[in-house]
């Protein structure tokens, strides 16, 4: 038998009464933080350096041991310059993982126009062969480099970072501190930081911004 | 000590980690489980003989979903993995609990649990589930809740309370709002494919949606991406999977309820069979 409710008011309404506000909240919260909310003057969700960085104007080598020279290289182009190795566990898979996917998802034209530089801070287990290797795993376009530890260190100086520090230990597996950001080089000078954090849908944001603000002279 | 699985962000290894919080849950909750059966009366039927065995099932496969390995790498690396906890703690844990009651809980649950149970009632259970498994798939909540334990912790028990108070009314439904065998089909099917939604959500996204396993240190192999889809298509088939299965067990429970109802010669009384009823 079908009993009515004793309580007058303690049906359903009650019981749900929460949820209208709960879902409002939830919803109110998601549009205040699930947006990538801009974080740079100019639409850019990277970091603007202010004033500009003068790009370094060096020479390494690249895995297929050809000298690579910046400048010429980068002329013309957006390149995204990262300093780190190919044992680190966390920061430089992800970074180049999110870059590789937004260069997929962008027009063709924006992703012809930018160029991924991986400088390695851990030469002695970086060997070339190694380097390419595990570039190709993101993208057989990326570009692998390689130098003495005083160049890539001078380097690094120049842009305004703090030069890579290995752990002393006593196996071959140490890691190495280095800087977290991937530098937006943009005709002559440092533009852009992108930290850690920077997701494949701000890259596909900013890769598009980026590649216009190239400067039509070097172009 | 961690005492709860959450994302941590430094790289996997597959060094064993304790998590005191999960030993602490599953050894209350078999302690409880072990105090309540004590208490119940004989078993009387084979089902009744079989409860033992589903809830220590349920038990056992509760504490791997949320200990290491699996629960370490749900909470912070595969959404893959999450995905699977996410389908077992609502969907294959939460039944095998309720049928593991013994049969007139209900009469003798402490006074503390029964206005949670007011939730265990078909329409209150079916939106609580799926509002639930909405709002903690959206990936900003996702994303502030899995770094931390008490986050982390909160999803997955909202996870299993919710899908208790879904699984109740198939399972132990009682009056008043007991649900004959065509509507408990149709509430089941309903609560499953109710989820479907979020599955087409993760699988057809074009990007990564939740940072927390974007920005993992990734396991070799895998990519956020093609990670998130196959969380999605797990979570699609999972659904499917259980809305079959259990189409299958309460038809099969239905038609043996009409077959005894037909030999005992059109009896007019409520309908036989039902398993774990709550009736006392």
């Amino acid at each position: 038998m079908r009993r009515s409710r004793a309580v007058p008011g303690r049906g359903i309404r009650p019981a749900f009464g929460f949820l209208g506000p709960l879902i409002a909240a939830v919803f109110l919260f998601t549009l205040a933080c699930g947006g990538q909310s801009d974080v740079a003057a100019g639409g850019l969700r990277g970091v603007p350096v202010v004033p500009p960085v003068p790009a370094p104007d060096f020479t390494l080598t690249a895995t297929d041991g050809r000298p690579f020279h910046l400048k010429p290289e980068a002329n013309g182009r957006v390149a995204l310059l990262f300093f780190g190795y190919t044992h680190c566990p966390d920061v430089c898979p992800v970074h180049m993982a999110a870059i590789a996917a937004a260069l997929h998802a962008v027009p063709s034209d924006v992703a012809q126009r930018v160029r991924v530089i991986f400088v390695t801070v851990d030469p002695a287990r970086d060997q070339p062969a190694r380097l390419r290797a595990w570039l190709d795993n993101f993208d057989p376009s990326f570009v692998g480099l390689r130098g003495a530890t005083s160049d890539v260190d001078r380097i690094q100086t120049l842009l305004h970072l703090v030069p890579a520090t290995i752990e002393t230990t006593a196996d071959t597996n140490y890691r190495v501190g280095h800087g977290a950001a991937v530098i937006a080089v943009i005709g002559d000078s440092a533009r852009v930081l992108y930290p850690f954090g920077t997701r494949q849908v701000d890259w596909q944001h900013d890769l598009p911004r980026l590649v216009a603000a190239i400067p039509q002279t070097t172009s | 000590m961690r005492w709860w699985c959450s994302a941590q962000g430094v790289a996997w290894t597959w060094t064993w980690r304790p998590y005191l919080g999960v030993w602490v849950m599953i050894a209350a909750l078999a302690v409880a489980y072990v105090r309540t059966y004590r208490q119940a009366p004989p078993a009387v039927s084979a089902l009744d003989r079989w409860r033992p065995r589903a809830a220590a099932a349920g038990i056992a496969i509760l504490w791997v979903l949320l200990d290491w390995p699996v629960g370490a790498l749900g909470a912070g690396y595969l959404e893959s993995v999450h995905m699977e906890q996410y389908l077992g703690l609502a969907f294959l844990v939460p039944p095998l609990l309720v049928l593991g009651l013994p049969v007139g809980w209900e009469a003798r649950a402490p006074a503390w649990i029964r206005p949670a149970m007011r939730f265990a009632q078909p329409l209150r259970a079916i939106v609580l589930f799926t509002v639930v498994t909405f709002v903690t798939h959206i990936p900003v909540v996702v994303d502030a809740l899995m770094v931390t334990q008490l986050g982390s912790f909160a999803l997955d028990v909202a996870w299993l309370v919710t899908g208790i108070w879904f699984w109740w009314p198939v399972i132990r439904p009682a009056e008043p709002h007991r649900l004959g065998p065509a509507a408990r089909l149709g509430y089941t099917m309903a609560g499953a494919t109710a989820h479907m939604g979020v599955g087409m959500f993760l699988a057809l996204a074009p990007f990564p949606l939740y940072s927390v396993y974007e920005l993992a240190p990734p396991m070799a192999g895998t990519d956020a991406l093609e990670d998130q889809q196959r969380a999605g298509g797990l979570m699609m088939l999972g659904d499917v999977m259980v809305g079959l299965t259990a189409a299958g067990v309460l038809l099969y429970v239905w038609q043996r309820e009409e077959a005894k109802r037909l030999s005992a010669g059109s009896t007019t009384g409520p309908a036989a069979g039902d398993e774990g009823t709550g009736r006392t």
